[in-house]
């Protein structure tokens, strides 16, 4: 559904990805993890659209999406971190006027959805805070029923109960036929609703895999001291958390902060182990 | 799906710019409405003696407001389309870049002109009975809207500059449009002291045969072909090839 071939993109002189490739498929909520300036909003852009690979393509839904065609945007949704809410205008008429141009945009999703987050759709834009505008957006977002979702940080700026509310909703709208990518620095917001897994370094992917994948090549636990090998370790209240290359085929849940800090502290050993 | 042009999304995309961009029109009629108003009074209170000049001042006063913000327009109109904040949704709206192209030069150069026009001479009627000058005329009939073909051409000519402008730079774009239009000036003076320098210096320059050429019809058509066609649709082209290859 999504195919990155040799892709390059670069701003200016600073090089964010050299010669990277992958594929995502339908009907998965892709997580997308990175450190700060590894890309993640990059990559959610070129796939939008909105930039142009210096080299390589990017195919999403089977069209080139630079070319901004009306039959791919209208099967694409972007929520980025921050936004500019349309001025001075309600929501519920954002939403009629911008919902007429997605074919399968449903109003009384978009207030149900609105009134789980606890948006007045009668207030303008300007009268809502940041929270509640990316709420408004999230809901006008989920309600188009496009095929594919992109949000960058959709947890940044919601309360508590919104981030639960935010996850129960994405579990009731996924299906086979859409496809969500998440970019997030907040795993734990995230934690039991994405799978596969991507993590991005500086340049490259470190990892692109399914979480029954990872929990096969990886053991998560708690030890009372850090064994040899470990990928990754980190004191706890009753010993150390640990991460291991999963030998023996144990099953452990895991823990997805833990995960990126093994992929990042052992970037060889994570393609080695993963095939990348 | 025809995804380069679809009347129907074309008319969604006008209502939608339409919708979103009242404030902004409201915010526009005001300052030109209001400015027109305040010139006027102005001209009025200093000069109470003489009316005998209002009924002209009236119009060349009107004619400037409409020219100026017909001519800013765009950088009102759709100052933020392409700022990274507030641009994505107008990106990723479904619909054709020659849609959203279309619409915006339709908000800027035939509505926008219209709506200021309107509103400026529905506020003369509305002064009309407080005119205390003799012979006093509507600017509604006052205009020859034969003659003005000439003046809406130019408008828009000049309101293309800007138009491209706001296309092609994404931050300060006032200044940058002021700077890249004074860089332009500077080139072309020094471009014609450099002719003018060559001409003189071989000695072949024939001002009699130069000012006959200059005052033919020819050349007067040709000029009125260069600046108020061929400028302004040229602009424009650039303008649409700059929007769709436009990254945010």
């Amino acid at each position: 559904m999504i195919t990155i071939n040799d892709l390059k993109f670069s701003y200016g002189r600073k090089v964010v990805f050299e010669n990277i490739s992958f594929k995502m498929e339908l009907g998965k909520i892709y997580g997308l993890l990175g450190e700060n300036g590894a890309g993640k909003t990059t990559l959610l852009r070129i796939i939008a659209g909105l930039l142009f690979p210096n080299e390589g393509s990017c195919t999403a839904l089977g069209a080139d999406p630079s070319k901004r065609w009306p039959s791919f945007l209208q099967e694409v949704f972007y929520l980025p971190e921050e936004f500019g809410a349309p001025h001075n205008t309600r929501v519920e008429r954002f939403a009629k006027n911008t919902g007429c141009f997605y074919p399968s945009f449903n109003m009384d999703s978009f207030c149900e959805y609105a009134k789980v987050f606890d948006v007045d759709i009668t207030s303008r834009f300007t009268e809502l805070s940041f929270g509640q505008k990316k709420k408004a957006m999230l809901a006008f977002g989920i309600a188009t029923n496009a095929k594919l979702m992109l949000f960058d940080e959709p947890t940044n700026g919601l309360d508590i109960p919104s981030k639960t509310q935010f996850r129960k909703l994405i579990a009731q709208a996924a299906s086979n036929e859409r496809t969500f990518i998440i970019s997030t620095h907040q795993v734990r917001d995230l934690e039991n609703l994405i799978d596969p897994i991507i993590i991005l370094d500086y340049r490259d992917v470190l990892l692109n895999h399914s979480i029954k994948d990872i929990s096969e090549k990886l053991c998560f636990g708690i030890r009372e001291q850090v064994p040899d090998g470990a990928l990754y370790s980190e004191p706890a209240l009753n010993g150390v958390y640990t991460v291991e290359e999963n030998a023996d085929g144990k099953e452990s849940r895991i823990n997805m902060e833990h995960l990126f800090n093994a992929a990042m502290a052992n970037k060889a050993r994570f393609k080695k182990i993963f095939n990348l | 799906m025809n995804n380069t042009f679809n009347f129907n999304r074309f008319a969604m995309v006008l209502k939608k710019d339409a919708q979103d961009l009242a404030s902004q029109y409201i915010k526009l009629v005001l300052i030109v409405a209001g400015a027109f108003l305040v010139a006027f009074l102005l001209l009025a209170i200093g000069n109470p003696d003489n009316f005998s000049g209002y009924n002209d001042a009236r119009k060349v006063i009107a004619a400037m407001f409409i020219w100026g913000g017909t001519v800013l327009a765009p950088l009102q109109l759709y100052k933020r389309h392409n700022s990274r904040l507030h641009g994505t949704g107008y990106f990723m709206l479904p619909a054709s870049q020659l849609e959203k192209w279309l619409s915006m030069l339709l908000h800027c150069a035939a509505v926008t002109p219209i709506v200021l026009l309107s509103s400026i001479i529905i506020i003369d009627m509305f002064m009309y009975p407080i005119y205390i000058w003799e012979n006093k005329t509507l600017l509604l009939t006052s205009y020859d809207w034969h003659e003005t073909h000439y003046a809406v051409i130019s408008i828009l000519a000049s309101q293309a500059v800007f138009f491209l402008g706001n296309i092609w730079f994404q931050r300060a774009k006032v200044q940058k449009i002021v700077g890249a239009l004074s860089v332009l000036f500077v080139m072309y003076i020094i471009l014609m002291i450099i002719l003018s320098s060559i001409t003189a210096l071989r000695g072949t320059h024939n001002y009699a045969m130069h000012f006959i050429f200059m005052n033919t019809p020819s050349y007067s058509v040709l000029q009125t072909v260069i600046s108020c066609i061929i400028a302004p649709t040229g602009i424009w082209a650039v303008s649409f090839i700059r929007m769709k290859e436009q990254q945010l």
